[in-house]
């Protein structure tokens, strides 16, 4: 190689345009032209140098020197290059490392969203508990002894000497003891597990039920259907719509049944059973004999008070086939709430 | 219940259409579906009145406004029974009891339209006698019963609680004690329990030819006592402990001589006795304008409100602000205004409510510290992976045993199992049940928690329980190279407790069902409220886990009197830390808690954190002894600590802990 002609300033200008042009896959072989060790441009011209003009020799050296250096370090900058080959060896479809995922339980998840809405009405929420004795549970309740409510079948009894004990079969017991120790007016919903002896696939002995029961002067009947239509919007959506059908409940008068509108199909289904409607909850105004039991002036206060089975709405909301699947804590089960 | 459509429109001017029925019937709250030619009605227990075709018919005649198209009835004079005698022992038990005596019958079989009728809607037809008995129950609702005349002793019927020794073997075939039950006797012993079954003794058949005919009213307790001592489920039983309609039952009578006439012309009737005791009085009521319109929030119009009331037979008179009214027999649970009240607006029908929110005073918050701690645990819990379970507040004797405290537990009078005998004093022996059958399925890593209610000395604390089950077997446990589940259950719980800022403590005695040495106790200041680690292994056997498992169980109780605290930010330091690492060498026994609390003790300044980030035992340490490797992080407020200073404070420390612990400096 004659160095006669070789200029540091173009070699250097030349250089740069082609290593701002190059290839990432290209990148190597120009590292090689350069920076070869046999062959390699800069090997080329420190060999060169030996044979240059003696006087040439210090100015040449030093520019060869720069160049190298120059190259080099050049080279090492484009390094990202090198990462990019490195990440290209990743499987991106491989999964990441991931904590475990939680999940909060249908019936709860089911309860929370009621229980939130009441509480944005300024409801209270109030708990109480599972083992009632009849007072609470029946008596107050305007269902006294010879009421066939109270048959043996339906009620778990516990062993106990007053033989007054038993596993409550509504969470009422809570309002009547919400009632003995607040005065009107109030609103408060009671949450809780309640018994009953029955055991098929949508019945189970143990469930869970929110009640409601509003207090105050001047509370009618439009209040408790407004109430429960709102209700029902939030919990089934904007287009729900309530129906109320006579019904029978010892603690209230008149009382209804309240169906809502099946939010599954616009003209009948398997799980509205070909009607639009779905029954979900029962409602009534508060009877007189339950203000009484409490202490409360009937003629001065009234209210309403409505109950609603938390599985049967879960079930519904949730397309779950069997009751028993909400008690047996499947894994396979509660996976699917990991979601929602 | 199943009615007839036939049967029903029978007693209807311009019946409408079986489709048309089932619409109006549900609308007034008789939740009717169609079976066939029929309607089948699911009654709540107030409606007697309409368990009973022409009941049902009533129902659709007020909520229309049709014309009820009464059946003929006989209406020729009616000779008082003579020689007879007819008694109540207690006026409340059976206030009256109608006895007619028909002489020169015969049981034969039953005419055409009559088996029709029964057959139509399931029943079977015997006899004619006892046929025109079940056509009443079915027309009217009131039970009657036919006895054999000539079966009674005495000529005597008598309603009295049968005495000691007494028994009665009812129509089914059954022997029953009847001590202590209400019942009819003739001059000798018991026929019938009063409004449940007659007896095989008094029954008809087919050499009958004087019948008594009963219709009586009964104290619906009474005969609910019977039926459900004697388990007993007739359609008399139904019907009666549910109540009668008292102002029916001459109508009845004279209906019953009317179709036995129509059939058997030569039948002779003696005489009717009418033992009326305590004679049905209409209830009055005061049904105020005021009162309707505030219950219901509307205002129904005084022609519609005494439309309906005229039609239900109420007898409407203007007063005051109002209506007296006399309430009809038929609507055996309308006793006040808020029960006239119901009627009206079932007939009238809840589309004309409106539809409000209450706009409220007062207020309704209370703190519920326990509440809002429990859905932070909850919530945090479910952050970390864990999944939410419910399980029975009820379990089996033996699982529920293992837990217990030698207390006896509180036990089910009438569980529906064994596996659901006794409630739960623990969380752990419902939801551990739950972890074995999954386990079995081939489910063994599971990560739950629960928190719910227990069952202590007629308390019901709210409990916390978390069982994390892997899936490894159980032998290859200490192999892999992960930590022991202990730490990973004891994680969570420091979590917790940090999260909530709980004032819990952890020491070595244990509650009974964990395994003393991989677990620990949950203290609340001296109480211990729970534990943690490992199973006692008589519970792992009894389960027959295969996998390892770590739980913890504890009260939540104390969250009632806790409160979150508010955080308080400290100023923050902007001056550079300095970190020095120091490894003990200390004899085994000493425990890593007691090395750290024991630093922590020493309050070295300007100490920041304390870490303990290392245990490590094996070459090149001697036999017995382990290394404990803590991570200082020094700051100064101010200034920039030196080196010199930091060396300072760590010579110090080392000193105590040489001298405390034994330790050596590992380089
Ligand atoms: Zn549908």
């Amino acid at each position: 190689m004659d160095l006669s002609n070789w200029n540091y300033e173009a070699s250097l200008a030349a250089f740069d345009q082609r290593l701002a042009e190059v290839s990432a896959e290209n990148l190597e072989a120009l590292r090689l032209e350069y920076l070869g060790k046999k062959n390699g441009l800069c090997t080329q011209l420190v060999t060169a140098l030996r044979d240059a003009p003696r006087e040439l020799k210090p100015k040449l050296g030093k520019d060869i020197n720069l160049f190298k250096k120059h190259v080099e370090a050049a080279f090492k900058d484009r390094k990202p290059a090198k990462a990019a080959k490195k990440a290209a060896g990743l499987d991106l479809t491989l999964p990441g490392v991931r904590p475990d995922l939680g999940s909060v339980h249908p019936l709860t998840m089911t309860l929370d969203a009621m229980t939130d809405y009441f509480s944005r009405l300024g409801y209270d929420i109030a708990d109480g508990p599972e083992i009632e004795n009849n007072f609470y549970n029946f008596e107050a309740l305007n269902t006294p002894a010879s009421h066939p409510a109270r048959d043996d079948a339906d009620t778990f009894y516990v062993e106990d000497p007053s033989g007054d004990l038993l596993l409550r079969t509504q969470t009422s017991g809570t309002q009547i003891r919400y009632m003995e120790t607040h005065k009107p007016p109030f609103r408060m919903v009671a949450p809780g597990k309640v018994f009953r002896r029955d055991d098929d696939p949508t019945h189970s002995p143990m469930f869970h039920q929110l009640e409601g029961l509003v207090v105050g002067e001047g509370i009618h009947f439009g209040h408790l259907k407004g109430s429960l239509e709102d209700f029902a919007r939030h919990m089934f959506g904007e287009k729900a719509v309530i129906r109320l059908r006579p019904s029978y409940f010892p603690f209230t008068e008149p009382s209804a049944e309240v169906d809502v509108s099946c939010v599954f199909c616009e003209s009948g289904c398997r799980i509205c059973k070909n009607t639009t409607w779905i029954e979900i909850l029962g409602c009534g105004m508060v009877d007189p004999n339950v203000f009484k039991a409490v202490g409360y002036d009937p003629e001065k206060y009234t209210g309403f008070a409505w109950g609603i089975g938390i599985e049967r709405v879960a079930m519904l909301k949730y397309a779950i086939p069997d009751i028993r699947y909400l008690y047996q804590n499947d894994r396979r089960f509660l996976d699917q709430f990991k979601v929602g | 219940m199943y009615f007839h459509y036939d049967w029903v429109a029978e007693y209807l001017e311009d019946a409408p259409s079986l489709e048309e029925m089932l619409l109006i019937l549900n609308a007034t709250g008789l939740e009717t579906e169609r079976d066939g030619d029929g309607l089948e009605i699911e009654h709540t227990i107030n409606r007697p009145d309409a368990m009973n075709h022409y009941g049902v018919a009533r129902e659709i005649a007020v909520k229309t406004g049709r014309a009820l198209r009464e059946p003929q009835v006989f209406d020729g004079d009616l000779a008082t029974l003579q020689g007879w005698t007819i008694h109540s022992d207690d006026a409340a038990m059976c206030p009256q009891y109608m006895g007619l005596l028909v002489e020169n019958v015969k049981a034969e079989a039953s005419p055409a339209w009559l088996k029709q009728r029964l057959e139509a809607i399931d029943q079977t037809s015997h006899n004619f006698l006892v046929d025109l008995t079940n056509f009443l129950l079915w027309e009217f609702g009131h039970p009657s019963h036919a006895f054999d005349a000539d079966k009674l002793a005495g000529n005597e019927i008598r309603v009295r609680f049968a005495t000691k020794g007494e028994t009665l073997t009812t129509l089914d075939g059954n022997d029953h004690q009847a001590d202590g039950y209400l019942c009819i006797a003739d001059a000798e012993q018991p026929v019938a329990f009063a409004g449940v079954m007659g007896g095989a003794n008094s029954e008809v058949d087919e050499n009958t030819t004087r019948l008594l005919l009963e219709l009586a009213a009964f104290d619906p307790v009474q005969v609910r006592y019977t039926g459900r001592d004697k388990q007993i489920f007739s359609d008399a039983r139904y019907r009666f402990e549910r109540g009668v309609d008292r102002e029916n039952m001459d109508r009845i009578i004279r209906r019953f001589i009317f179709l036995l006439l129509q059939q058997q012309p030569q039948a002779r009737v003696i005489g009717l006795h009418d033992m009326n005791v305590a004679p049905f009085q209409r209830t009055q009521i005061e049904l105020r304008r005021q009162r309707l319109d505030l219950l219901l929030g509307i205002s129904l119009p005084d022609t519609q409100v005494e439309d309906l009331l005229g039609r239900m037979d109420f007898r409407p008179q203007p007063m005051d602000g109002g209506w007296l009214l006399q309430a009809p027999g038929y609507k055996v649970d309308v006793v006040r205004e808020v029960d006239v009240v119901e009627e009206l607006i079932r007939f009238a029908g809840f589309d004309l409510l409106t539809s409000e929110l209450p706009a409220m005073g007062g207020t309704s918050y209370t703190e519920q510290p326990l509440a809002v701690g429990e859905r932070l645990c909850r919530n945090m819990l479910v952050g970390m992976g864990l999944q939410q379970a419910v399980s029975f507040s009820f379990v089996g004797e033996t699982a529920e045993a293992l837990f217990g405290t030698g207390a006896e537990p509180l036990r089910l009078r009438n569980p529906m199992n064994i596996n659901q005998a006794v409630m739960r004093r623990n969380i752990l022996p419902p939801l551990l049940t739950c972890v074995a059958q999954n386990a079995k399925r081939g489910l063994r890593r599971q990560q739950l928690f629960e928190i719910g209610h227990v069952f202590q000395n007629g308390t019901e604390p709210h409990h916390l329980a978390i069982v994390l089950s892997f899936d490894t077997d159980r032998t290859r446990w200490f192999d892999s190279a992960g930590q022991h589940p202990f730490y990973v259950i004891k994680g969570y719980l420091e979590a917790l407790c940090e999260r909530l800022a709980l004032p819990l403590t952890f020491k070595s005695e244990v509650p009974t069902w964990l395994n003393p040495g991989e677990a620990l106790g949950i203290y609340h200041g001296d109480q211990l409220i729970g534990g943690m680690g490992c199973l006692a292994p008589k519970i792992t056997a009894f389960y027959e886990f295969e996998q390892p498992l770590v739980v913890a169980e504890l009260s939540l109780d104390f969250l009632n009197q806790h409160h979150l605290p508010l955080p308080n930010v400290a100023k923050l330091s902007d001056q550079p830390a300095m970190r020095q690492d120091m490894a003990f060498v200390v004899d085994q026994h000493h425990a890593a808690g007691a090395v750290h609390q024991h630093i922590l003790d020493l309050q070295p300044a300007c100490l920041e954190d304390l870490e303990l980030f290392d245990v490590y035992e094996g070459k090149p340490l001697e036999k017995g002894k382990k290394s404990l490797g803590f991570r200082f992080h020094f700051r100064h407020p101010e200034r920039t600590l030196t080196s010199e200073e930091v060396a300072k404070v760590m010579d110090s420390v080392v000193e105590s802990v040489r001298n405390t612990y034994g330790a050596v400096i590992r380089i």
